[in-house]
């Protein structure tokens, strides 16, 4: 088992093992023999059934029995069976698969047939003129949600646990509304903030509540930014709380938000100067700046981030590599700060060069993409090195030196902007 | 013939320290006898009812002076378990390992504090004692909240020869935790009083740092609370336990009975109570602090070898405490409870519905927190509801206590009146009472009691024996070729001791009084021998052979 | 513990799997059989022992797997067809070079029945979805020259569908980001040559991340480490050709120092050095998973293993199938 610690046994005990072991193949083995066979001979009884239940209970892995049993009900019980009869075997089943859950919480094939039961529960107990059509589901998917609680309860991060909980709010024929699902999520966050889980859900909450105007967009958005960084303040290690301030801040097009969270990782920089994530998030954002607010920019932004590379290249060597790349892609010669642009056009491109540092940046009409691969510039060759689609790397060889060259298409305008830096 | 009053070892008193003793002596094979003068079990320890608490204050008790209280009656007097020594239990450490390694936790209900706060100008905090609360908590500030984790990341890790204690170590604590970890005041009132329990601001940050670190880490092993309380008025209820378990053992217990006196003739003492027709003997005899048996010389001290991190490193502190008991009708507003109501009923969750009202909390008062109250000393108020089972519904117990350092010294301090010193603690502490529209106004305890517990004068049969009395005690051979019968007796615990501090301090006592006993006993015992005592407690039967191998 | 590889501890390890009939657990594992053996086959190849199980042997299990009804492969003789079986039994055909023994047509068929009307795909035929099972019946149509025969679009859709924020994907629409279901991903889209649908700068910074201080990698934020999670984010990088964004050599020694050795059980991977291994990963994937992690961090000795198909290297090649993945450099044996 995952996580089980070693331990040694003695020969006596081993041997004692063995032979118990024995026995239990063998009675293993013949109950296999008799389902499989069962099933090969079409026998959808209740004798059937009750031996897939044996079976399942011993090995609940066993997704072909599952299979079996599913069709047993479908095919030779469900046809005789009132929808009384058959709620009350479906009550069963969810049950069994409840105790099943308890001690096998990761088997896919349990989880799947509690889906398959929620899915086949039968109108009723009255009927639509009645108004409790749904009466049966309805006490079915609460409960259900309540089984996930508990299953969260005993393991946050359950794997199968939070997808199958998105299933079941999505199922319920009374919808739980999103606000009382962003309160578990709070909930379970107030008792363990290293549970991505749940900040994740939280994404998916809250672009649902933003989007259909359930939430204010800005109040709420603030609320998030204060829960999140106290959590960043509590443990600045906790990589779940940076992911999620990195959703957060999502395109980075508001600038006023973007100088405002800088500055507040930065106060956390100074009160916690070895923090990791601090400095990783502050060259993102800065970058983010460099990137989207070019025009604006205090001239050096670039060098932070270059200072701050160099600091995570030594406290961070596991991720060296990325430091550097990052580094060499874009911020060695920093360019994006220069000002003093030269234009000169080239090949019916428009390429503006820096006077001061060796940068170029270059828009590429939308008729010569096409011709990129090929493209020629002064005496140097254009090597893709990438695959085709919205982004790229180009290299370019030549003149004793190699220089990177990052394409990306401007949605906006349908250009190319290339980012070149030597390195 | 079986001599029925023939014991391997007799016992004297059935506090703490003396009932795990005879538990794990009892369980280790030894043929015991437990003797209490009282008709209860627990000694300075003990649970009363009502009625047996107004007896035990109105005879002469050695350690114990200056009695007040409202009045003799209470309703329902006989459904109270009132403790004598209010305490908590850490969800790790030497107690709580003894009560689940002799298996007497199973006789007993716990219950986990539901909060712990901290009185601050008039109001009061929940004090952050873990990564969730200083996550959650909404009046600190961001810089605030990443130094009081780093401080506590450092407080439950291996702080030894680190950085930023070297050169500290003696340095009062409250003022560590400013200069080092730029705390504010608030923090630091927090940390040093309601998570370490200091007493005093005066005491040094090494000793505090440990006993910081074992709560620390006994937090989330029974929930978030590092700390538990017993049912029926805990520590009497535990030593009541761990007796049972000596009597399952073969124990044999005699309540009630004084000794009379006893005669050591070698190699065995003989032992006669009051009322009781045979005289007892046994080989070793072991007497608490408060017995001192007629006929026999003083007994040697037995004292748990020192460690930096034992639970009481300010043992040697003789601070007399002032305590106070109330008996009130209103629950206290220091915020909601802790315990998680289901949020909808389910076959699977309990049925039976939990009290609504906070039904165990702490309430720390810093040094210099309240106007009239000690500016050198931390008072500490422990609140107990129906959860505990130590009194009826609708009614809480509040257990006040507040050491008195200015007055460092053994026998009770005359000039102090214990009343006047709690009452402001009382008072503030009643006025946070949840506002009930029928009673408004402040609110009157139903009772209320107040007492000095002090260490015994040296004219005290308990008085801890002084430095030359130590080495004269074992020699005092009347008879040089047949030395006396062996007589230890644990050294006395101080009158107070941090909070969550009393019962691990007597786990530890009891554990060194043990293996005295043992090394007298069986002193050619071989630690590697077929059935030789390994530890204070044999292994629990094992569980048979797991199934799902 | 040992720093180095026992090969020949690995090789007679595998051999010997088929053989330990007296072991509770080889039976409760029958529904992982079909699985077992390719992993197991797959391991010898990148050990450079392919003839360490008999061909013969091995294709006539994979036969007696077949489910007539489904037209798709069970793990175990009369055990129900599952899409995952039959990409199992595929691989080890294509391994043996054995696909003339396949009826082409039925199991592309059967594989094709699984797409679901979003563009994912099914288990079997109730009706599981998973983005696994959608990188399986890419792997499997690709492998039978049969790709052509897929809605790429409907596809890549959903798999679009299921990237988050942080780059990775989730087993479905709105589930959280798994380096597992990463990997499926990642690799599926490679066959269809759509990384393009891959933010790789996003999805190699949350990569690297889960590599832990020990040298292993985690699976999800704030999670243990764990070898099979290293191999699925160890191969993803690999596909995006960023495998120096992590300590490759600290993640050498983590796999190195999960090999146990011990008892009847040698030879056999734990998740986590110290901890028991287990059947159910020692049987699937554990096993492979070290060895094609060392593999793609150019251990001495190995044979490249191809991180997209999770097949050997030079059989994908030969069929011309071939993406452009990079592993490091293989080092020579001192």
């Amino acid at each position: 088992m995952h996580g089980v610690k070693r331990v040694r046994q003695t020969p006596e005990a081993t041997a004692a093992a063995k032979l118990r072991e024995q026995s239990k193949i063998e009675e293993y083995l013949a109950l296999t023999a008799d389902v499989l066979s069962k099933k090969a001979s079409g026998d959808w009884s209740r004798d059937a059934f009750n031996l897939t239940t044996r079976m399942l209970q011993i090995n609940p892995e066993f997704y072909t029995v599952w299979n079996y049993r599913r069709n047993i009900l479908l095919r030779g019980i469900f046809p005789g069976s009132s929808s009384t009869e058959i709620n009350d075997l479906l009550t069963e089943e969810l049950s069994m698969t409840t105790v099943a859950l308890k001690m096998h919480p990761k088997v896919y094939w349990i989880w799947n047939h509690r889906r398959w039961c929620l899915e086949n529960v039968p109108d009723g107990p009255g009927t639509d003129a009645e108004g409790d059509l749904n009466g049966w589901r309805k006490s079915y998917w609460d409960r259900e949600l309540y089984v996930v609680d508990k299953m969260l309860d005993a393991d946050a991060r359950n794997f199968h646990a939070w997808p199958y909980r998105r299933y079941v709010l999505a199922s319920m024929p009374v919808a739980r509304s999103e606000t009382a699902e962003l309160a578990y999520t709070t909930r379970k966050i107030e008792s363990n903030f290293s549970n991505f889980s749940a900040w994740h859900q939280r994404t998916k909450l809250l672009s649902s509540l933003w989007g259909n105007g359930k939430l204010d967009y800005s109040k709420s958005k603030e609320e998030e930014f204060e829960l999140v960084g106290n959590a960043m303040y509590t443990d600045p290690n906790d990589q779940s709380v940076w992911i999620y301030h990195r959703w957060l801040m999502g395109a980075g097009d508001d600038k006023e938000v973007l100088d405002r969270e800088i500055a507040v990782i930065q106060e956390l920089l100074d009160e916690q100067s070895d923090s990791k994530w601090c400095m990783e998030s502050l060259v993102y954002y800065k970058r983010l700046l460099l990137k989207k607010h070019p025009s604006s920019l205090d001239g050096d932004l670039a060098n932070e981030c270059r200072r701050l590379l160099n600091q995570l290249q030594v406290l961070d060597p596991a991720r060296r590599r990325r430091y550097q790349e990052i580094e060499g892609v874009n911020l060695v010669q920093g360019f994006s700060t220069c000002t003093r642009w030269a234009y000169k056009r080239s090949w019916g491109a428009e390429v503006r060069q820096c006077r001061c540092c060796w940068a170029t940046r270059t828009y590429l009409a939308p008729q010569l993409q096409p011709l990129l691969p090929q493209l020629a510039w002064e005496t140097g060759v254009w090597v893709v090195c990438g695959r085709g689609g919205q982004r790229g790397r180009w290299m370019r060889e030549g003149r004793g030196r190699t220089v990177n060259i990052v394409g990306e298409l401007d949605a906006r305008s349908g250009s190319w902007l290339m980012w070149v830096a030597g390195v | 013939m079986v001599d029925e009053g023939a014991f391997d070892i007799i016992i004297l008193g059935t506090g703490l320290t003396e009932s795990i003793a005879a538990a794990a002596l009892s369980k280790a094979g030894f043929k015991v006898a437990h003797i209490d003068r009282n008709p209860y079990y627990g000694a300075k320890e003990a649970s009363l009812s009502f009625d047996e608490l107004i007896q035990w204050q109105d005879t002469p008790q050695p350690g114990f002076s200056a009695f007040s209280r409202s009045s003799d009656t209470v309703a329902q007097p006989r459904t109270y378990a009132l403790s004598l020594a209010p305490s908590l239990i850490p969800s790790t450490g030497p107690l709580i390992e003894a009560l689940v390694a002799s298996g007497v936790a199973k006789y007993g209900g716990f219950r986990l504090i539901e909060r712990v706060c901290v009185y601050v100008s008039g109001a009061v905090k929940p004090v952050p004692g873990s990564k969730e609360d200083v996550f959650k908590n909404k009046e600190i500030s961001l810089v605030d909240k990443r130094r009081l984790m780093r401080f506590l990341m450092f407080a439950a890790g291996e702080f030894e020869g680190k950085m930023e204690l070297t050169g500290h170590e003696e340095a009062p604590f409250p003022q560590y935790l400013k200069s080092v970890f730029s705390l504010n005041d608030e923090m630091v009132n927090a940390i040093a009083y309601a998570l370490a329990y200091c007493l005093s601001p005066s005491e040094p940050a090494l000793p505090a740092l440990h006993r910081l670190r074992r709560y620390l880490l006994s937090a989330g092993r029974y929930g978030a609370n590092p700390f538990l309380v017993g049912h029926y008025g805990s520590a009497g209820e535990i030593a009541q336990g761990f007796c049972r378990t000596a009597a399952v053992g073969g124990a044999v217990y005699i309540l009630g009975r004084d000794v009379e006196s006893v005669s050591a003739s070698a190699p065995r003492h003989t032992v006669r109570l009051t009322d009781f027709p045979d005289p007892l003997s046994c080989a070793l005899l072991i007497s608490s602090p408060a017995y001192a048996p007629p006929g026999v010389p003083r007994p040697t001290p037995v004292l748990p070898p020192p460690s930096a991190s034992a639970p009481f490193s300010a043992a040697s502190l003789t601070y007399p405490v002032a305590r106070g008991i109330a008996i009130i009708d209103r629950a206290l507003a220091l915020g909601p409870s802790a315990v998680q109501v289901p949020a909808e009923p389910s076959e699977d969750a309990p049925t039976a519905s939990l009290p609504p009202a906070l039904d165990t909390a702490v309430l720390v008062f810093p040094p210099s927190s309240l106007p009239g109250g000690s500016a050198t000393a931390a008072a500490t108020v422990l609140l107990t509801g129906e959860g505990t089972m130590s009194c009826p519904h609708g009614k809480w117990i509040l257990y006040l206590a507040l050491p008195l350092p200015d007055s460092d010294s053994t026998g009770a301090p005359a000039d102090l009146n214990p009343e006047t010193l709690l009452k402001p603690y009382l008072d503030a502490t009643l006025a946070l009472a949840t506002p009930d529209g029928e009673a408004p106004g402040p609110l009157t305890p139903l009772f209320s009691t107040f007492y000095l517990q002090h260490a015994p004068t040296h004219s005290d049969p308990e008085s801890t024996p002084s430095q030359d009395e130590r080495e004269s005690a074992p020699s005092p051979a009347q008879d040089a070729s047949a030395p006396p019968p062996a007589h230890l007796a644990p050294a006395p615990l101080p009158p107070v001791l941090a909070l969550p501090d009393a019962g691990d301090a007597a786990a530890l006592h009891a554990e060194a009084v043990f293996w005295a006993a043992v090394k007298l006993l069986r002193p050619d015992s071989d630690q590697d021998a077929e059935g030789a005592i390994t530890g204070l407690w044999p292994p629990m039967e094992e569980r048979g052979e797991d199934e799902d191998d | 513990m040992s720093s180095e590889l026992l090969t020949s501890l690995h090789v007679s390890y595998i051999q010997n799997l088929g053989k330990s009939t007296d072991d509770l657990a080889y039976h409760l594992t029958a529904h992982l059989r079909l699985n077992a053996i390719y992993w197991g086959l797959t391991a010898l190849c990148i050990m450079g022992h392919p003839e360490a199980l008999d061909r013969e042997d091995v294709i006539r299990f994979v036969e007696s797997c077949w489910d007539e009804k489904a037209g798709g492969f069970g793990a175990h003789p009369a055990h129900d067809a599952h899409i995952s079986t039959t990409l199992s039994a595929i691989q080890i055909l294509v391994t043996y070079n054995a696909l003339e023994r396949l009826d082409i047509p039925r199991v592309v068929k059967f594989i094709l029945s699984l797409q679901q009307p979003s563009g994912v795909f099914a288990g079997d035929s109730f009706g599981e979805i998973d983005t696994r099972f959608t990188y399986i019946a890419i792997n499997a149509l690709s492998l039978l020259g049969c790709l052509d025969q897929l809605d790429k679009e409907r596809t890549v859709d959903y798999i679009k569908q299921c990237r988050n924020f942080d780059g990775g994907f989730g087993n479905c629409i709105g589930a959280e980001s798994h380096s597992g279901q990463v990997f499926v991903c990642v690799a599926a889209l490679a066959i269809l040559d759509r990384l393009d649908e891959v933010d790789s700068d996003t999805l190699g910074w949350w990569l690297a991340e889960r590599q832990l201080p020990n040298g292993g990698l985690n699976g999800r934020p704030e999670k243990l480490e764990d070898v099979c999670y290293s191999f699925w984010v160890l191969s993803a990088l690999s596909i995006l050709d960023k495998v120096s964004w992590i300590d490759t050599e600290k993640l050498t020694s983590f796999i190195l120092s999960a090999q146990v050795c011990f008892g009847s059980r040698e030879g056999w991977i734990a998740d986590r050095p110290g901890d028991m291994p287990d059947v159910f990963h020692t049987f699937s994937v554990l096993q492979v998973a070290k060895l094609n992690c060392l593999s793609i961090l150019g251990y001495p000795g190995l044979v490249d293993l191809d991180p997209v198909y999770c097949m050997p290297a030079k059989i994908i090649e030969e069929k011309g199938l071939k993406q452009g993945w990079k592993a490091l450099q293989r080092r020579q044996l001192k």
